[in-house]
């Protein structure tokens, strides 16, 4: 008897968590019939299930839901706030070059239409650095350029942003902890709402919550390994189809494999080592050589050489 | 009794499973743009002629799906543009601003708060108000945004692509 009831209550919650995982409210009427039907399970368990599957349902749809439109309001404030921390390298020629480089690579990813587009920035930094927040603005540093020899490893540098962008990674940051407390104090802000009224001060105070797991993400703890890895693999393809050598990835990462040895921070704090990195992607990649060409070299060297070549 | 209870487990896997596999753009003929400025281009292709632009919130009926990239739409407008839209501009959801009264207190509560109540400009400019140190960050952020010489359009890109030479291999 014992075990039946344990059967039972593991049978009761794995549903409860099937329904969770799913977001099939049609069946959530089901968990009502348990009590009785299922031995060891009463009422209490029933309640609990159910709020567990409104909590669960609420995380899921949080960041399913969230449109492209908030993406882009939640990325203008980690843009400003990486702006603020690092400073804008301030030169015309060199970040149309940037914006039309990476709006062509953009054009081949899996994520090529964004809110307001994608926007390309540069740091007036030296440390070797790239970010991507939230409604696609793209910052890489005057450090991260200087590690790119041509054209070729700089639009490998913007795919692997670019896969951050198309796989969200910015916005899965915010954690799940945060979504409840937005989604509770939300269920109360309802009715205020709906009577045309909206809680600024509320709302105001989620959105810093937000931004500061974006930017921590961002700027101090960097992503998982996984993540990382992710977006070298899909940056690698991305580069591949836009018709650049997919070894120009692995060329920046040897140059920025010896850069970091004098420049720890940045990337060195928030991504895998170059090394493993080259590990990763090498196999991916069946030609070692990298096909320039003189009309990609001139068009580079003309538009950076002032970004790669000074020093803040 | 307990191969009763796996036997129910069993079916609400293969339905779950079932109900999972539903692709939502088959069984429903009309989408919603949802990016600020959407191109409708003539063929499945990011190279291919911008046939014209729909704002946020147009709705379009499906004609057809060719790949995972591209949804060919005609657009429900009093002049139709027909051709092939990106299918992350698109959604399945009706993006109509919700008003005030019966209408959106009839809203769920997360639609509402996510779905165009949520962040949005009034949002960014109390964060703004608050923190002034950001006033010149978000100064440059509108001027690359609105700067007709930063904003890169399409005819650019395929200059761009020939220019540079390069052969690009589309995934339709």
């Amino acid at each position: 008897m014992k075990n039946s009831i344990g059967i039972g209550l593991l049978s009761f919650f794995l549903m409860a968590a099937m329904l969770v995982i799913s977001g099939c409210s049609v069946l959530e009427s089901a968990m009502d019939m348990a009590p009785g039907f299922i031995p060891g399970v009463d009422k209490k368990d029933v309640d609990m299930a159910k709020s567990g599957l409104a909590v669960g349902q609420q995380l899921v749809e949080a960041v399913d839901t969230i449109t492209p439109e908030q993406e882009y309001y939640i990325g203008r404030a980690a843009a400003a706030t990486i702006i603020n921390t690092y400073g804008v390298y301030e030169d015309d020629a060199a970040t149309l070059y940037l914006n039309e480089l990476g709006s062509t690579v953009a054009e081949f990813s899996d994520m090529p239409e964004v809110y307001s587009g994608y926007h390309f920035i540069i740091l007036d930094s030296d440390e070797i650095n790239a970010f991507a927040t939230p409604g696609a603005f793209i910052f890489v540093t005057r450090g991260m350029l200087a590690c790119c020899d041509g054209e070729e490893e700089l639009a490998a540098v913007l795919a692997h942003e670019i896969a951050h962008i198309q796989n969200r990674h910015a916005i899965r940051s915010i954690k799940s902890s945060r979504w409840t407390k937005v989604f509770t104090k939300l269920g109360s802000e309802a009715a205020k709402q709906a009577a045309g009224g909206r809680d600024l001060a509320a709302l105001g105070d989620m959105f810093e919550g937000v931004l500061d797991d974006v930017t921590k993400a961002l700027i101090v703890n960097g992503y998982s390994r996984d993540l990382e890895e992710e977006a070298d693999v899909q940056g690698v393809a991305i580069v591949e189809r836009c018709g650049y050598s997919p070894a120009a990835m692995v060329a920046m990462l040897k140059v920025m494999e010896k850069s970091l040895g004098s420049n720890g921070g940045g990337f060195g704090k928030t991504h895998p080592s170059p090394e493993d990195r080259i590990e990763t992607v090498e196999p991916m990649i069946s030609a070692n050589r990298i096909t320039r060409n003189s009309a990609r070299q001139s068009r580079f060297d003309a538009a950076m050489r002032g970004a790669r070549n000074s020093r803040s | 009794m307990i191969h009763r209870w796996l036997a129910v487990l069993i079916l609400l896997v293969f339905v779950l499973g079932a109900g999972s596999m539903w692709n939502p753009v088959f069984g429903q003929d009309a989408m919603s743009v949802q990016v600020r400025s959407s191109n409708v281009r003539e063929k499945a292709s990011a190279l291919s002629k911008v046939l014209g632009k729909l704002a946020y919130g147009s709705r379009v009926s499906i004609v057809g799906k060719p790949g995972k990239s591209w949804i060919q739409v005609k657009s429900q407008q009093k002049t139709p543009l027909a051709g092939f839209m990106r299918t992350s501009a698109l959604t399945k959801k009706k993006l109509k601003m919700k008003g005030t009264g019966a209408s959106a207190a009839m809203a769920k509560a997360d639609d509402v708060a996510l779905a165009g109540k949520g962040f949005d400009k009034e949002i960014e400019d109390a964060y703004r108000k608050k923190n002034v140190n950001l006033t010149s960050a978000f100064a440059f952020l509108d001027k690359l945004e609105d700067d007709p010489k930063f904003k890169v359009k399409p005819e650019q890109v395929v200059e761009f692509v020939k220019k540079g030479k390069l052969k690009p291999k589309e995934v339709s």
